[in-house]
C-alpha cells in the first residue's frame, strides 16, 4: 500500500528528525490507518444506516480533531498576550494582622558586611571545620595512641611547653578533641605532664614532667 | 455586654473600597456580602462603582480589576515596567509554547485526563503537566470513572489570576478561534491524507 511506502521512507529519515515530530507522525499514521481500515470494513446494514443518518463519517472526526488542535495552537498567542498584560499589574499581599505587626526591613538597610558577620557567627557556633559526615571512616584513635601523640608533642616543645591549642590537628574533629583531652587527663594523672593556666579561661600550657616524680604524685 | 458587638456592620462603598485595600486576594462579592449580611448584588454594585470610579481617575496609579472570580486592587499597567525595576523583582520564567498549548487544552476540555490531552497534542505531556502543577496553574480535579481511575486535571483560580481572567468565560468559544491555513508544518499530514485516499 502507498502509505506503507511513505511511512518507511519517512522512518528512514528519522535519524535526522526531532523525536517529538517523529512521535507525532507515528500517532498520525496510526490514526489514519485506523480510519482507513474502518472505512474498508464491511458494516452491518443497520450500523451503516445509522451512520448515514447522523453523518458520522470517520473522516469528519479526523478533520474535527485537526481543526481543534489548530485552534488550541492559535490560543497560545492569545494566552501569551494575556500573560504579558497581566505581568504589568502588581497586587498587594494580604495586610498583616495588627497584633503581629512587624516593620519589614527596608531596602538598603542591610549591607554585605552584616551578612558576613552573621555567617561568621553561625560558623563559630557550629564548630567550624567539622565536616558534614558523608562517609564514615573507622577512626583508629585509641587513648593509648592519643597519649603517645600528645606526649611526643609536649616533649618536643621542651622546657617552655606547648599550648594545648597547638596540640590539636586542624581542622578540628570532635572525636580528636575528646581523645586529646582524655589523653591529657590520663597523662596528668600519671604525672607525666603538667598543665597550667595563666588566667581564668585562658589558654592552657602543657609541660613535660621528669619521669622520676611520676610514682609519687600518681599515688595521690 | 458590649453593645456594639452584636451590631451589624454597615455596608458602604468606602468600606468595600477599604476592604479591597487590605485584602491580598480577589474579593468575591458573594463572600463579602455573606460576611456583611447583605445581598450579593449590593456589594457587587459597590464594586462595579469602584471599578468605574478608579477608571475615571487618571491621577491615580491604581485600578480595580475583575480577576479570578472577584475584584482586586492593582496598579495600572502603565507603571508596570517602572515598578518592576523599583522592586527589583526577578523576571519569572514565562510559560513555553508547549505549556501554553497544554494549558489551553485543559482549560477547554476540563476535567481531562493526561491521555486525553496527549490524544489532542500527539505527544507525551508528563513534564509539561508537572510544570503546570508546580506553578499551580492546574490541579487534580477528581478521578475518571474509567479503568485505572486516571487523574482528571482542571485549571485553578491561580490560572485565572495569572492570565488576568475574571472567569473561564473570558476564553473565546473554541469554534470562534480563528485558524490559520494549514501550513508547511502539517505538510506531512496532507501527504499522508492523500496517500490513504482521504483527500
Amino acid at each position: 500500500v502507498q502509505i506503507t511506502d511513505y511511512y518507511l521512507a519517512y522512518l528512514a529519515d528519522l535519524e535526522e528528525m526531532n523525536l517529538t515530530v517523529a512521535g507525532e507522525f507515528l500517532v498520525m499514521a496510526a490514526t489514519l490507518l485506523e480510519i482507513k481500515s474502518r472505512m474498508l470494513l464491511p458494516k452491518p446494514a443497520r450500523e451503516a444506516a445509522s451512520e448515514a443518518e447522523t453523518g458520522d463519517d470517520p473522516r469528519a472526526e479526523l478533520a474535527q480533531r485537526l481543526l481543534d488542535y489548530q485552534r488550541y495552537k492559535a490560543l497560545v498567542s492569545v494566552l501569551s498576550d494575556w500573560e504579558s498584560n497581566r505581568r504589568r499589574l502588581f497586587f498587594r499581599d494580604p495586610t498583616a494582622i495588627a497584633g503581629r505587626y512587624e516593620l519589614p526591613i527596608s531596602q538598603g538597610s542591610l549591607k554585605p558586611d552584616h551578612l558576613m558577620q552573621a555567617l561568621t557567627r553561625l560558623l563559630a557556633e557550629l564548630g567550624a571545620g567539622e565536616d558534614e559526615v558523608t562517609t564514615v571512616h573507622r577512626q583508629k584513635l585509641t587513648l593509648r595512641l592519643a597519649m603517645a601523640t600528645l606526649l611526643r608533642k609536649v616533649h618536643g616543645a621542651g622546657k617552655l611547653g606547648i599550648w594545648l591549642d597547638d596540640c590539636l590537628a586542624r581542622p578540628l574533629v570532635r572525636l580528636e578533641i575528646v581523645m586529646t583531652f582524655l589523653a591529657l587527663l590520663e597523662l596528668m594523672r600519671q604525672s607525666r605532664v603538667a598543665a597550667s593556666q595563666e588566667s581564668l579561661l585562658g589558654s592552657i600550657r602543657l609541660r613535660a614532667l621528669p619521669a622520676g616524680r611520676a610514682g609519687r604524685i600518681a599515688d595521690v | 455586654m458590649f453593645e456594639g458587638a452584636a451590631e451589624r456592620i454597615r455596608c458602604s462603598r468606602p468600606l468595600v473600597e477599604a476592604f479591597l485595600f487590605v485584602s491580598g486576594e480577589p474579593v468575591a462579592p458573594a463572600e463579602l456580602a455573606a460576611s456583611l449580611g447583605v445581598e450579593a448584588a449590593v456589594v457587587e454594585e459597590f464594586l462595579e462603582d469602584l471599578v468605574n470610579i478608579y477608571a475615571r481617575r487618571p491621577e491615580s496609579g491604581l485600578q480595580i480589576v475583575r480577576i479570578a472570580g472577584g475584584y482586586q486592587m492593582a496598579t495600572r499597567p502603565a507603571y508596570g515596567t517602572d515598578l518592576a525595576r523599583l522592586l527589583a523583582s526577578p523576571d519569572r520564567a514565562r510559560f513555553s509554547r508547549a505549556a501554553l498549548e497544554t494549558l489551553a487544552i485543559i482549560a477547554y476540555r476540563q476535567p481531562v485526563t493526561q491521555m486525553e490531552i496527549e490524544a489532542v497534542r500527539g505527544v507525551a505531556v508528563d513534564s509539561v503537566l508537572k510544570t503546570l502543577i508546580d506553578r499551580r496553574m492546574i490541579a487534580e480535579a477528581g478521578r475518571k470513572a474509567a479503568p485505572g481511575r486516571p487523574i482528571l486535571y482542571g485549571t485553578t483560580p491561580e490560572f485565572l489570576h495569572y492570565f488576568g481572567m475574571a472567569a473561564l468565560d473570558d476564553l473565546p468559544p473554541l469554534e470562534d478561534v480563528p485558524v490559520e491555513e494549514l501550513k508547511e508544518h502539517s505538510e506531512a499530514t496532507h501527504k499522508a491524507l492523500e496517500s490513504v485516499g482521504l483527500e
